[in-house]
């Protein structure tokens, strides 16, 4: 099996506090995604999702243990450059990750600030208006946005960069059901292309659609394993205040009454063709 | 018993009206809020959820149309509306992004000092507030209200508005960013303060799980107008309706729709994971086939 590309091995984090003492975010994790998988986070605030997603590309340093992004230690402050041209991230808020005042120019900062000659940058950018679908938007000013949009200009901006991995940290926490779809449609096309995918997320719905499925709790791994094997430990997932997707929750009963409900449906389509 | 508190008829609205820039916030948009109501208003963006729910306390006046609240026509020039803004509280997105006093007690002390009470009475105020959004007063009044989580920050900043103690109660998303256990906290929340507080409660929302859970009665905006109305029962049935309007849908009205689509006999207005599992395989002919 090939080195994972973001390896978290032995990770312990914490924040300094303003009067002085620490409080832990992440103890002991370790935690590999291979090249091309989809993986989903999920866990309450303060479970140590949101340093995960910033340790994986050196924006934060572990305290102890290392995380290696595709062999390089993000301990290594001269590697971040580079490190952050493989694992791109994009924030909840797109109102924090815009800067300029076009959507292009937006989308172009990252790869202009590489240096890339003016043919390079072009092409990266006409890639990533292409792949979130944002040709008509070009010209617009990204506050005159939806936040849908906004965060598809975001993510533009972030593939710009041509990472392989691609992590969305709550990125459809604040965006109405068409802004989630959008964003979750383009998350599916950059999965399929051959991006590596890591989604944090507060939404079931959205967690059933990776392939794996990493729930922490106080700074820990509490549960990983495929959305199936995940959501089949309802109990555990209960004692941690998370729930299964309703689905689920209305197939488990039937289950319990004794209906004969093939496997463990985590979809609305499953669930129809899993009834007898 | 129950009065008519809020009556929006053919209400228009628009922004930058009278320059080249004018858009059309609400055309012809109507709302109905009785004084015992749990309602929603919903829509895509841009529908004019926001515009509508700023006419009630005054923020916005009517360009057109009737906009009366607890009797108040906010269509007058002449009216006053500080009075409307002690009976409607308006709690807006991310209302915790509006807290600022280092202390919780103070914070939500704050609004009832201002309308002047005696300090028993403030107390009284802040206790009940606090209280009534499941922070307990002792244990919570000394707080250091930044070091609080995102869910308890919101609900501080909730038992702020509730401090002055109004009669209808507007919330925008307020459930936006929270995570599983704040949602449901702040649910929980929502029903005491309704069961208990003798006002009407009305959240705007695009979660439709949230919306399907709490509501009773439903609006729903598209461009500026009012297109549904209804029992939350009602309106999650029409799910075709609401696809159109590009809106989401709870995931067990989805699959309740689903099922019927398949051939099985489903009621449509079911609404929770129990009721759908119920309605599945309670009465059904053979559950274990």
């Amino acid at each position: 099996m090939p080195d994972p590309l973001v390896e978290v091995r032995g990770v312990t984090f914490a924040y300094p506090l303003p009067g002085g003492g620490r409080t832990i975010a992440l103890t002991d994790v370790s935690l590999g995604v291979r090249e091309g998988e989809w993986l989903a986070v999920i866990g309450h605030n303060g479970s140590g999702k949101s340093t995960l997603a910033k340790l994986f590309n050196g924006l934060l340093i572990p305290g102890r243990g290392e995380v290696i992004v595709a062999g390089m230690s993000t301990r290594d402050l001269s590697l971040h450059r580079e490190i952050r041209q493989v694992v791109g991230v994009v924030f909840q808020d797109p109102e924090d990750q815009i800067v300029a005042t076009l959507v292009e120019e937006d989308i172009a900062f990252g790869p202009e600030n590489l240096g890339l000659p003016r043919e390079e940058v072009r092409r990266r950018v006409e890639a990533s208006i292409e792949a979130v679908e944002v040709g008509e938007l070009r010209l617009r000013p990204p506050h005159q946005l939806s936040g849908g949009q906004k965060q598809r200009v975001a993510i533009a901006g972030v593939l710009a960069m041509r990472p392989r991995c691609i992590v969305l940290d709550e990125s459809t926490a604040m965006l109405d059901p068409e802004g989630r779809r959008e964003v979750l449609g383009v998350t599916r096309r950059l999965h399929a292309a051959g991006t590596t995918v890591v989604l944090v997320t507060h939404f079931m719905s959205e967690a059933v659609l990776a392939e794996r499925v990493v729930v922490l709790a106080e700074g820990k791994v509490a549960l990983d394993g495929s959305p199936r094997e995940v959501f089949a430990q309802r109990e555990r997932l209960r004692e941690l205040d998370l729930d299964v997707p309703p689905v689920t929750a209305v197939a488990l009963r039937g289950r319990a009454a004794g209906v004969a409900i093939r496997g463990l449906p985590l979809t609305v389509d499953e669930f129809v063709s899993a009834l007898p | 018993m129950s009065e008519k508190v809020v009556e929006i008829q053919d209400l228009w609205h628009w922004y930058l009206r009278g320059t080249p820039l004018q858009t059309v916030a609400l055309q012809g948009a109507e709302l109905e809020i009785q004084s015992d109501d749990l309602a929603a208003i919903m829509g895509h963006t841009g529908s004019g959820k926001s515009s509508l729910i700023q006419h009630l306390n005054g923020i916005l006046r009517p360009h057109r149309g009737t906009v009366r609240v607890f009797g108040n026509d906010l269509a007058d020039p002449k009216l006053d509306v500080r009075p409307l803004r002690r009976m409607v509280g308006l709690v807006f997105q991310q209302p915790e992004m509006q807290l600022f006093d280092p202390t919780v007690g103070d914070d939500v002390a704050f609004g009832p000092r201002q309308l002047g009470g005696t300090p028993e009475e403030v107390r009284r105020r802040v206790r009940t507030a606090m209280e009534r959004v499941g922070l307990s007063f002792e244990g919570f009044k000394d707080r250091y209200t930044f070091g609080l989580s995102g869910g308890e920050m919101r609900r501080v900043a909730l038992a702020g508005v509730l401090a002055l103690e109004p009669r209808l109660l507007v919330l925008d998303e307020p459930t936006a960013g929270l995570d599983p256990r704040g949602r449901r906290q702040l649910l929980e929340s929502l029903r005491t303060i309704h069961a208990e507080g003798e006002m009407a409660v009305v959240i705007v929302s695009h979660d439709m799980d949230v919306v399907a859970e709490l509501a009773r009665r439903v609006w729903v905006l598209a461009g500026g107008r009012t297109v549904m109305r209804g029992s939350v029962r009602e309106i999650f049935a029409r799910v075709e309706e609401l696809r159109e309007l590009g809106l989401g849908i709870p995931q067990v009205s989805e699959l309740a729709y689903e099922l019927r689509r398949a051939g099985r006999d489903v009621r449509a207005d079911v609404l929770t994971a129990d009721e759908l599992a119920e309605a599945l395989w309670t009465n059904s002919t053979s559950p274990a086939a």
